[in-house]
């Protein structure tokens, strides 16, 4: 008996509790609403704001979040070629896979290019060309980690499973200028081998590259590689069975063996 | 560097369109070139300790490309950004390529010839104020003809390595607890560990690749625990479990404090004490210490209750419970790691000694992944160093001089007369610079190979003041690859040869023993630095000096090729007649059997990745390395039955010591209020003459910076990238500051990488060193911080 009246105790504690918490909350909510009108900006002042989000006048110091009904029309800042629409997005797939099948060797040599910018020869981890603030290499991986394109500026997918300290290959260049580098050092890089080589005229090619650290083949050759460098058959997913790898480029080879005697061997 | 990339694709690419054309119009079947066109072979990396291998590219006879090496047990593969760009360290632009001699306060170019003579007549004028500066980046064989020409050819011992600087704390910690250098565990440990504990070590930039062998084992959900002990929150920190905040050089009152609540709790291995241990003391002047009896042992920690310890080291009781409670725990396998932060301490030798002792107290000792091991900095720290004894008391082997037996034995060896060995140990490192500098000091030359006192020595303007040094008699002679801040005060100066540039040996932090062969020229007149000593020693002989010959008369470095006949290998053009670096391998390998360090013939490193000592023949002609030393199964040494055996310990045992805690030799006070640390960053290697000529390297991490806490900064009215002087009771240094930057020391302390020659923090470091091992306290001193008025 003792207990059931304890028990009823409790449980009308319990309502009482939640019923006060319950009117203090909705009064709290109403002043938050209240804080929020006085900070909202006029349109008037709105006005003042600039189409690229920059924003003078007094109000400079407030970054203002665009309306919903804005969203569709308002560019956003670096990220203004971003799609809204489901379509684009598949036809831009569509389009690039097209394109891929005109892709001439020139156009490969650009890729290329680009691609040896970031590294010092093939095969060497490309620098970062943007600023590292996190330390979490789960930041890294939020873009990396699946890969992104906004517009033309593609975030790689990493071509690697992940390990736990990025920084500890891939280290910030932001600005590369090859004159300073030429001044302080004359290594010169390997450049990437290829195209793989074919058996015969339409055999599909052997792979050029070794595949260790590149074992996501779609990091490059997927819909957010380069162009020129992408697959036109992206829907066959086991790409090592019709195109082989190589021995020598994924090093496995006996260890040297001492050669003729006279070069100090 | 684009240009030539450019130009080359440029040229693929014409090539590949010839073949399509060839193709379409149906003609014979071309066949594309399979490969890049590229010859590899395997080294080590140059850089640190760790040992990793890495797969050279060549082609047209220029290092091209970097490979992780796949079948290397070390890295398997990966390598850290260093690592990938390694190839780029013979390619500065401003190489030395010509010997050059000072004249009127300027270097000219001198022929070899005449570089060789100078050295020669310097030495002979006068021998015992000759001394040698050497390195652990020295190959095996490099520091093996150094030794033998002063200890066996001057009968010398003023030769000493930059390792006194980097590692000379761990070997004396190894000598007095188990009575012979090097750590018994190796890299297997850090697959079997369970918990990780981090003495003041930062992994995830200095060992960045030992460090991702420890977190891939979590990513693939393995529960590996990290327990980070350090004076600052770094990338290492960021990923451990607990990080403990410990006062500046206070981590004897930790491993007391451990020590002491393992034993008034009774949890310690009573066991593995009674059959493999004995309590020792610490002795002032005596690196062995004295037996104690486990009760004087018990009543020296009661000194050190844990109130008491928590109080000396900024660890709360709790912390310091924790790291009992796992010491206590008999399942869990406890890996201790530990490299510059116990080292260059005042205390090194007895924080060493303790982290054993630790280990062998609670029995976490012998079992894999159960073990303290010493990491270390230089790629052939442990192979040159320490193998071959290129210390001021050591001969290869492990012998030492001050031991007659030892010096016979030497003798034998090398087939001196008997006597030639010097029975007084030579200066180290910091009485070898202190004495240089000095007016009335007693060496007259110096020759610094493969490395860089002009930077990395501490207090700089005290050990290498070497500026005003007009009217003395003081001669230095230095053998590098670019100009450093050591050149910049040399007489003579002569471009040596570096890496796959040369045959080379070098030896990791885990008994490895490397190999590689020559792959690429070095540029214009650079030469093997061994070929130079070689050449003076030539010289001498020449010239009647009797200590270039041998008990037989001849000279001390005869070399023959297979045919019995010899090779006047003092001759720049017959040095690659034949492979030198075997003959003297093969010379060097007797002394290794006499302290159980067995190393293989140099065939048998050809073939594999590195093997690890003692490396001996098997029944069928094969040659097994040994993974765990003292340990019965893997170590051929032990005697069937004994399961674990300090062979080389008193009475087979190994020493648990008690050190009382002892106050830094600098701290901070009110004219001086910050506590200094400095060290390396991932994308630099020591003094960053090599990787400051790396352009991804240097562009990530362009110059150094003082790092500080964002309440200190407040305090002082410094945002991040203002300029600060650091003031020591040494000197002064400017630098900018960072806050939140790579690392986060706490209030009241600064930190400083060492790696920019254009800031020299090491102007203002502090030369007091360890009693035992005479390595200094790069780690800690006391600093005042200003602004500069931009």
């Amino acid at each position: 008996m003792r207990r059931q009246d304890l028990l009823s105790l409790l449980c009308a504690g319990v309502l009482g509790a939640s019923g006060v918490g319950f009117v203090i909350g909705l009064h709290a909510n109403t002043r938050i609403r209240a804080v929020g009108v006085q900070t909202a900006v006029t349109p008037a002042e709105r006005a003042d704001i600039g189409d690229d989000g920059k924003h003078d006048g007094e109000h400079a110091h407030i970054n203002l979040a665009p309306t919903y009904a804005e969203l569709g029309a308002r560019p956003l800042g670096p990220n203004r070629q971003r799609h809204h629409q489901l379509v684009d997005l598949v036809a831009e797939e569509v389009a690039a896979v097209e394109a891929e099948r005109d892709a001439d060797p020139a156009a490969r040599l650009a890729a290329l290019q680009r691609r040896a910018e970031r590294r010092a020869y093939a095969g060497a981890p490309p620098v970062v060309p943007h600023a590292i603030a996190q330390r979490d290499p789960a930041a890294c991986l939020v873009c990396h980690g699946p890969g992104q394109r906004i517009g033309a500026l593609i975030a790689p997918r990493m071509s690697h499973p992940p390990y736990q300290n990025c920084q500890q290959c891939h280290v910030e260049a932001r600005v590369i200028d090859p004159a300073v580098d030429a001044a302080l050092n004359a290594f010169i890089g390997a450049a990437e081998c290829g195209p793989g080589p074919r058996a015969f005229a339409t055999a599909p090619p052997a792979m050029p590259h070794r595949t260790f650290m590149r074992e996501d083949c779609l990091s490059c050759h997927g819909p957010l590689g380069a162009p020129a460098l992408r697959t036109t058959h992206p829907e066959r997913t086991n790409c090592q069975q019709c195109h082989a790898p190589s021995a020598h480029l994924e090093g496995w080879r006996e260890p040297s063996e001492p050669s003729e005697p006279g070069d100090g061997r | 560097m684009t240009v030539t990339i450019d130009r080359r694709a440029f040229l693929k690419a014409s090539a590949l369109a010839a073949a399509t054309a060839l193709l379409d119009g149906g003609e014979e079947p071309f066949e594309f070139p399979v490969e890049d066109g590229l010859t590899w072979d395997k080294a080590p990396c140059r850089f640190c300790g760790t040992g990793c291998q890495v797969q050279v590219g060549v082609r047209d006879g220029r290092v091209m490309a970097i490979a992780g090496d796949r079948q290397a047990p070390v890295n398997k593969g990966l390598l850290c950004v260093k690592g990938y760009h390694v190839g780029g360290v013979l390619y500065g632009t401003d190489r030395l390529r010509k010997p050059q001699k000072r004249v009127n306060g300027r270097l000219v170019d001198i022929e070899w010839d005449e570089a060789i003579a100078i050295i020669a007549e310097r030495v002979a004028l006068a021998p015992d104020r000759f001394g040698i500066y050497g390195s652990g980046q020295w190959t095996i064989v490099e520091g093996f003809i150094a030794n033998l020409f002063m200890k066996g050819g001057l009968a010398s011992n003023h030769i000493d390595p930059n390792a006194r600087l980097c590692m000379a704390s761990a070997v004396t910690g190894f000598i007095a607890t188990f009575g012979v250098d090097e750590p018994a565990g190796c890299y297997d440990d850090f697959d079997a560990c369970d918990t990780v504990i981090l003495w003041g070590n930062n992994p995830a930039e200095m060992h960045p690749i030992l460090w991702s062998r420890l977190s891939d084992r979590r990513s693939r959900g393995e529960p590996v625990e990290v327990i980070d002990i350090g004076t600052r929150r770094t990338r290492t920190s960021d990923l451990a479990d607990h990080f403990l905040l410990m006062k500046p050089h206070a981590d004897l009152a930790i491993l007391l404090g451990i020590m002491n609540l393992l034993v008034t709790s009774g949890r310690w291995d009573r066991d593995f004490v009674a059959k493999h241990a004995e309590f020792r003391g610490g002795v002032p002047g005596k690196l062995v210490g004295e037996a104690i009896t486990a009760d004087a042992f018990f009543a020296a920690l009661a000194e050190y209750p844990p109130a008491r310890c928590a109080e000396l080291s900024g660890l709360s009781v709790a912390d310091l419970e924790l790291l009992a409670d796992r010491f206590a725990d008999s399942k869990r396998r406890i890996l201790s790691l530990w490299c510059m932060g116990m080292n260059q301490h005042t205390s090194g030798t007895a924080v060493n000694s303790m982290v054993h002792g630790v280990h062998l107290l609670s029995g976490h000792w012998g079992k894999p992944g159960d073990t303290a091991f010493s990491l270390t900095g230089q790629p052939s720290a442990c192979g040159t160093a320490r193998e071959v004894g290129t210390v001021a008391n050591g001969l290869p082997g492990g012998l030492v001089v001050t031991n007659a037996d030892h010096r016979r034995k030497a003798e034998h060896l090398w087939n001196l007369p008997e006597g030639r060995i010097n029975a007084q140990p030579g200066f180290h490192a910091v009485q070898m610079w202190e004495d240089f500098c000095r007016e009335d000091g007693h060496l007259s030359t110096l020759w610094v190979q493969v490395t860089n006192p002009g930077q990395s020595l501490p207090n700089l303007d005290k050990l290498f003041a070497l500026a005003d040094r007009q009217g003395r008699d003081r001669f230095l002679i230095v053998s590098d690859v670019y100009p450093t801040a050591t050149t910049a005060m040399a007489d003579l100066v002569l471009p040596s040869a570096m890496w796959v540039e040369k045959n080379g040996i070098y030896g990791n932090s885990e008994r490895r023993t490397h190999q590689w062969f020559k792959m690429v020229e070095p540029p214009g007149e650079a030469r093997d630095d061994a070929w130079q000593m070689v050449a003076v020693a030539r010289r001498l002989f020449d010239h009647g000096h009797a200590g270039m010959r041998d008990r037989d008369g001849r000279f001390l470095f005869t070399v023959q090729d297979d045919s019995g006949s010899d090779v006047p290998v003092w001759d720049w053009s017959a040095w690659h007649r034949v492979n030198v670096d075997r003959w003297f391998f093969e010379r060097y390998r007797p002394f290794t059997r006499i302290k159980h360090k067995d190393l293989a013939p140099y065939e048998e490193y050809v073939k594999a990745r590195g093997l690890r000592w003692p490396v001996v023949e098997q029944s069928d002609g094969s040659w097994r390395e040994t993974r765990w030393r003292f340990i019965e199964g893997d170590d051929p040494y032990v005697e069937a039955g004994r399961g674990i055996d300090f062979y080389h310990g008193r009475e087979h045992r190994a020493a648990i010591f008690v050190h009382p805690y002892e106050a830094p030799p600098e701290a901070p006070d009110a004219e001086y209020p910050f506590w200094l640390c400095t060290g390396r960053v991932l994308e630099h290697w020591h003094t960053g003459s090599m990787t400051m000529r790396i352009p991804q390297l240097r562009r990530a991490m362009p110059h150094a910076y003082a790092e500080l806490h964002a309440d200190d900064a407040r305090r002082l009215g410094l945002r991040a990238g203002d300029h600060v002087a650091l003031h020591t009771r040494r000197g002064r240094v400017e630098l900018p500051i960072w806050i939140d930057g790579r690392a986060r020391p706490p209030v009241g302390t600064v930190f400083v990488p060492f790696f920019d020659e254009r800031r020299l923090i090491n102007l203002i470091t502090l030369d007091a060193h360890d009693p035992f091992s005479k390595e200094p306290d790069y780690k800690k001193c006391a600093v005042r911080i200003e602004r500069v008025p931009r």
